[in-house]
This record gives structure tokens, C-alpha cells and sequence, in this order.
């Protein structure tokens, strides 16, 4: 099964971004199955799971996924997800 | 003394000879200008004339708080600064919050001018009606925070406010800054200098007037619901809760970070100078507002491991973390911590402070400054203690590279000479924010067109990116469709910078916070002309609140264009045009001459400006109302 990188970066603890972790996903599987595994799969009250999802930003393989296209990004072997809570500044 | 709002009145205090004089703001200039940063491009046009030296006792200083600023509008506590810039020796108006604006207000004045040049050090003490020049002798030299206290504590009061310059503006560095409330400064271009200039080391108010507003109840109750409004709006959430810093990641994610010197678009461990980062690892022990904001995007931080003493201080923002973090090739949080509280205390601009420095480090390692031209320094890119002691020189203007930094990379890169110009990241004189204007086609172009420099606090086109729903409707209003949010199109750029740049002038004329109106974006015109309207009982349109905007921004290019300002002068960095990005999605992209040119045609074009010279045409002049004005500049 291919296996993607995984980066979270404002969800608290230890999603900093320092830790990155490994998934493995099932062949074919999208951006949006991935997101949705992740969010089943936590706690209640984690942030993850309670996040309004169009306060999230999805970036795979350094381009930014709109919300629109993340069920038709198909993740292979080797990508690079970065899940963050929105963020804004300048 | 409480008054109407819309009764304005100009403080002109003339250093050279000590005569104060107040002046009212013309009803119809107000309809015109809205105030704020309107008015003061008003003021200035008439009041410098062509070819002045920044630095001479011709140019005048103007502070002038936004027309709502004092009132309940949400995050409405802004000032505009305003004078000819001694960077570019063009137009300059800076931004800034804090609480004194609101001070001003509650003072009895609107706008303060500052003329002539004392003969000695001087602070200005405005305690209501009574308006004093003091002696500043014993407060020159003193870093803000000290001037600041001594200040507060000669006068006997703790709860006025005093904006102020520290040892760079006194010192004449070209990118100083002035500070307000402590912690917030008004940096670009360089008015730290023009204040330090007139021998004026600091501006001290205590305000207990008020106001009266036309329609009060009706004015509270869109006040209200458009703080309601922001409170819900995803951009005003992050900045509450990461500040400006929180888009680090995301950045650095799609390689879009500017790092050494912009010749890289990421670097590792970039989370170090999140505001992500600055919170859960302790770093973040408060955040504050600016006068009527429940955003709170402003940082208070502490060292934790105290490697560069125990610092306690502001910040540090989004640019502190790129220009002296990643541009510099630093990403270590205790020293940028540092690095911003000398920058503040000496009173510099964060800003071009980082670029310059990431210049010196680039030619350093490209050999073109060595040895005692680099006052024996190791300036490689990453050097902590290198950099800390920079900030020193530059703001002391000490050694040879001090002294050559402090004019910015422009004078720097001609002193030094071979391609150094190449990597001085600067247009019009002015060290380009951190933002990577090869990638993000609206930024070029409003870059390229900034009166003031390439940098992104004139027009803030953040929606390009479509990173949040508000944005993405955004544009689809301006373009009529939201697949234009796409930062690396051509297309629709001029009308997605002009929307921007007229909403922000009203912006700042109203006294708005423009994360307010151009990154989140409950404040948009026309709740301000509502505001606007219920304050002042006169009715303003949207679609005339944002025509104003236009208005302000014309004849801040016609101030430019009298000073010599011409199509020429519209570009962005060398690197930007010619270096490609070298990685990531948008690996290859630059904005050349040719996409330049085109972006420019179509907004000339737009805006009625002469293609060849980007001089304001006859017919656009005079259909804004502004031929009495800079009638003379036009061209037919």
C-alpha cells in the first residue's frame, strides 16, 4: 500500500509540525478519504475532529488543494500532505 | 471638550520658529479625502513643494488618525503617516496602530503637521487644549523604551500616550521607524528619519474629549454587528490566535517562503518562526489590541533559554520572522526575539533591517564586501551574533558597514558596486517586503505601482490566494468568477489590484485596520460608507466611499509625479525579474519585463493613466474632482 507523508500544523500538542508521521493508505484512496480516516479516527475533542473543515487548509506535494478538488486527489506513494488550520497574516 | 465628528481641525506646529496654529478641515475636502491618509496626502501636496529634501526643514511630518478612529467601529484605531520619504524621495504614508490616534482624537485635534527643524531636541506635549513644546536634550540618545517611561513619568501621567523615535531616526537611518504605544510602529520608508530630522524626539498626548456622532444609535448598531461579523471571519480567528506569523507553515509548506536573501523559497525548520510555534512552546504570554480591535493580533512574548539575556517584548510579526529570521538564513526563535526587541528599541523598521542585512550576507559570501569593509564581521548566512550587532551599528550608523547599511541596499549596492545590485532586493529605493513577487502576479503589479516602494501595506491583495471562503467571494465579485483566486494568472490582475488599493485607501482614511478589509473582510466598503454616513449625518455611497479611494491614491501618484515619479520607476527587484524560483509549484516563475508591462498597460489603462508615463491624464483628473489640486500635472 503506498504510504504519504503526513505534516499537521495548528491543530495543538504535538501538531506543530515538528513531528511528521506515516500513513498508509489504500491504493486509489483521495485527499478527501484521507481527511475523512483522520477525522473519524480521533478523539472527540480533538481538534481534528471537531474543526469546521472549511477552516482547514490542504496542501499536497507543495499546491494548495482547494476543498472543491480534494476527493479528485488521488495520493501515491512518496506524497507529502500538509493538513494546517487557516491561517492569514502579513 | 466633546464636538461633532466631522468638525476637523488641523495642529500645525512649526519647530523652527515655535508658532502653533490650528486650522479647520474644509466639509468638502472631508467628502473628497474621507480623512486619515486622505487628508494628509491632501496636506502634503499643497504644503511641500517639488524637489525638497526629505531631510530639510521643508518637509512636513503629518499624523493623521482616521475619521471613525476614537469611535466604536471595530479595529478602527489606525493613523496614517504621512511626509516625502527620505528612502525613495517620493511619496510616504505609513500605517500604524495603538492607542494614540485615539488620544489625538480625544484631544480635540484631528490631524497633527509638523513643520521646520528645532534647534535643539524638542517633544511636543499636547494635554488637550494646551499644546507645549518641550525640551528633549536629556531623552536624546535614549532607546524608546526608556524615552518612553522618562516621558511618562516627567509628565506625571501613565495613561497618555506618546509615539516616539529611538537612536536610528535621531541618527538619520533611512529606514527608522516611529513607535506608538510601545509596541507599535509606524516603519516603512523611513519618518523616524524625517522626525529625527526636525529635532523632534517624541509626540505626548492626553486626550479627554469626545465625540458626537450624527446618528449614534444606528452608528452602534452596524458597529456592533460588524465586530460580530469579524469575529466570525476565518482570517480574524487565526490572527487572534497565531498573529500574523501564523502563516509560516503554509508558506514554507508551498514553498513560497522568502529565505536568503529570496534567492530560496523554503527553509528547514521554518515552524521555529511560526506563531504556531511561539504558542505551544511557551514563547507567547499575551496578546493585545490596538484601540476598538477584538481581534488582538498583536504577540507578547519572553525568551525561555535567555541565550541573548531575558527578553519580555512584542512580537514578533509575520515580516520580523522572514526578513530577520528566514531571509537572513536564521531560524532561531530566541535570537529573532531579540533581534525584533533591538530593532524596536532603536527604532528600526524590521523590515528593510532584515534585507538589508540579508544583502550584506550575500555579498559577503559572493565576496564583494570583505574584512574591514564588513567591520570584521563573519557575515555568512545564519549568523546570530553577526546580526545582533548589525542592528547596533546600523542604528548608531557605526563602522563602515553600520554606517553604509543604514542607507538601505540602494546606496549600499552603488557604494559597493560589481552585480550587488542584483541581489538588492529593492524598487524606488525601498527594501521589498517578504513576499515573492515572482509567484503572486497581483503583489507584482501592486508592488511595482506602490507610490512608496515595493511592499504590501499600500495594497494588501491577499484574496489572489484564495486560501479562505471570504477571499474566494471576493474575487468573484471583482473578476466575476472565483477561479481568477489563482496567484500565478495574468489575468484580471490590474482589476484585482484596483479594487484593493481603493478599498485600502479608505481604509486608512477611515482609521480601519486593513486585515479588517483586505485579509479578513467584514469591513468592506459598504459598511464603512454606512459608518461613515451615521457618523458624519452626510449619506456616502459605496460606490463613492470607493471612488474616494481612487481619489487618494491619484494624487498620490501625482505627488510622485511631480517629484520626477514616471512609468520607469513602476518595476520590482531585479531578482524577481530575471531569478527564477528555483523549486517547489512554481519553480521557473519570475515577473519578467514583459509580464511587467503588460500588467502596467492594462492598469494605466484602467486607471486613465498615460500609457508612456504613467502620468494621470486631463480627463481623469478632472473627473475626480482634483484639477485645482494637480491640475497641472496632467496630460491631455
Amino acid at each position: 500500500m503506498p504510504q504519504v507523508t503526513l505534516r499537521f500544523f495548528g491543530f495543538g500538542g504535538k501538531a506543530s509540525g515538528f513531528e511528521t508521521r506515516t500513513e498508509e493508505v489504500r491504493e486509489g484512496t483521495s485527499l478527501g478519504q484521507l481527511w475523512e480516516t483522520l477525522r473519524a479516527s480521533a478523539a472527540r475533542d480533538d481538534l481534528l475532529a471537531r474543526i469546521d473543515e472549511t477552516r482547514v487548509t490542504f496542501i499536497h506535494n507543495g499546491e494548495l488543494v482547494s476543498h472543491e478538488n480534494v476527493h479528485e486527489t488521488p495520493l501515491k506513494e512518496g506524497d507529502t500532505v500538509a493538513l494546517m488550520v487557516l491561517a492569514v497574516g502579513g | 471638550m466633546i464636538r461633532d465628528i466631522g468638525a476637523q481641525r488641523i495642529l500645525n506646529v512649526d519647530l523652527s520658529s515655535g508658532r502653533i496654529w490650528r486650522e479647520e478641515v474644509d466639509r468638502r475636502d472631508l467628502l473628497q479625502f474621507l480623512g486619515g491618509r486622505g487628508i494628509n496626502a491632501k496636506l502634503l501636496y499643497e504644503r511641500v513643494p517639488k524637489g525638497i529634501d526629505p531631510l530639510g526643514p521643508g518637509n512636513v511630518l503629518i499624523f493623521g488618525p482616521g475619521t471613525l478612529t476614537g469611535t466604536s467601529a471595530p479595529s478602527s484605531g489606525r493613523t496614517s503617516v504621512t511626509c516625502k520619504g527620505p528612502a525613495t524621495g517620493l511619496y510616504l504614508k505609513v500605517s500604524v496602530g495603538g492607542h494614540l490616534g485615539a488620544e489625538l482624537k480625544y484631544s480635540g485635534h484631528d490631524y497633527v503637521a509638523f513643520h521646520g527643524q528645532a534647534e535643539h531636541p524638542v517633544y511636543l506635549w499636547i494635554d488637550d487644549e494646551a499644546v507645549e513644546i518641550r525640551d528633549a536634550r536629556h531623552l536624546w540618545g535614549l532607546g524608546t523604551r526608556e524615552a518612553d517611561r522618562l516621558i511618562r513619568e516627567e509628565l506625571g501621567d501613565n495613561d497618555i500616550e506618546v509615539g516616539l523615535i529611538g537612536p536610528a531616526g535621531e541618527n538619520g537611518v533611512l529606514f527608522s521607524c516611529i513607535i506608538f504605544s510601545l509596541y507599535n510602529s509606524a516603519s516603512r520608508g523611513g519618518p523616524g528619519a524625517v522626525m529625527g530630522s526636525k529635532n523632534l524626539k517624541a509626540l505626548a498626548i492626553r486626550g479627554t474629549g469626545g465625540f458626537r456622532l450624527a446618528e449614534g444609535e444606528q452608528f452602534s448598531e452596524l458597529a456592533l454587528q460588524t465586530r460580530e461579523e469579524l469575529s466570525k471571519d476565518a482570517g480574524s480567528e487565526s490572527l487572534f490566535r497565531w498573529g500574523t506569523s501564523g502563516s509560516v507553515p503554509a508558506l514554507n509548506e508551498l514553498k513560497m517562503l522568502a529565505s536568503y536573501n529570496f534567492s530560496q523559497v523554503r527553509i528547514d525548520d521554518a515552524e521555529k518562526l511560526s506563531g504556531q510555534y511561539l504558542e505551544d512552546e511557551g514563547y507567547l504570554t499575551g496578546r493585545e489590541s490596538c484601540f476598538s480591535c477584538s481581534t488582538a493580533c498583536h504577540r507578547f512574548v519572553r525568551s525561555k533559554e535567555h541565550p541573548y539575556g531575558v527578553v519580555r517584548d512584542s512580537g514578533p510579526e509575520l515580516e520580523t520572522m522572514l526578513s530577520l529570521g528566514a531571509e537572513c538564513g536564521i531560524v532561531d526563535t530566541e535570537a529573532l526575539i531579540k533581534s525584533n526587541q533591538l530593532c524596536n528599541d532603536y527604532g528600526l523598521d524590521v523590515i528593510s533591517a532584515g534585507h538589508v542585512i540579508s544583502w550584506a550576507m550575500e555579498s559577503y559570501e559572493k565576496g564583494l564586501i570583505k574584512g574591514r569593509q564588513a567591520d570584521d564581521l563573519d557575515l555568512h548566512f545564519g549568523n546570530v551574533e553577526s546580526q545582533l550587532d548589525l542592528i547596533r551599528r546600523i542604528a548608531l550608523r557605526e563602522g563602515l558597514l553600520g554606517d553604509l547599511l543604514a542607507n538601505g541596499t540602494k546606496h549600499a549596492a552603488e557604494e559597493v558596486g560589481g552585480d550587488s545590485w542584483k541581489w538588492a532586493i529593492q524598487a524606488k529605493g525601498l527594501e521589498q517586503s517578504a513576499c515573492d513577487t515572482r509567484a503572486a502576479k497581483s503583489y507584482a503589479l501592486a508592488f511595482a505601482v506602490n507610490p512608496r516602494g515595493p511592499d504590501h501595506l499600500m495594497t494588501e491583495c491577499y484574496a489572489e490566494f484564495g486560501i479562505t471562503e471570504e477571499a474566494r467571494d471576493l474575487i468573484r465579485r471583482i473578476t466575476g468568477d472565483e477561479k481568477h483566486a489563482d496567484p500565478k494568472l495574468l489575468e484580471h490582475r490590474s482589476s484585482i489590484v484596483r479594487w484593493h488599493e481603493d478599498c485600502y485607501a479608505a481604509t486608512d482614511a477611515l482609521g480601519f485596520c486593513a486585515f479588517t478589509s483586505t485579509a479578513a473582510y467584514a469591513v468592506n466598503p459598504k459598511n464603512m460608507a454606512q459608518l461613515f454616513s451615521y457618523a458624519l449625518g452626510i449619506p456616502l455611497s459605496e460606490e463613492e466611499l470607493m471612488r474616494a479611494g481612487r481619489r487618494i491614491v491619484t494624487l498620490e501618484r501625482c505627488f510622485n509625479v511631480r517629484e520626477g515619479a514616471r512609468r520607469e520607476h513602476d518595476v520590482l527587484p531585479w531578482r524577481m525579474m530575471n531569478d527564477p524560483v528555483p523549486e517547489g509549484p512554481t519553480k521557473g516563475m519570475v515577473t519578467d519585463k514583459v509580464m511587467l508591462d503588460g500588467l502596467l498597460d492594462e492598469y494605466y489603462q484602467m486607471h486613465g493613466w498615460d500609457l508612456g508615463t504613467g502620468i494621470p491624464k486631463r480627463e481623469t483628473i478632472e473627473s475626480l474632482g482634483l484639477s485645482g489640486l494637480c491640475g497641472d500635472i496632467a496630460v491631455d
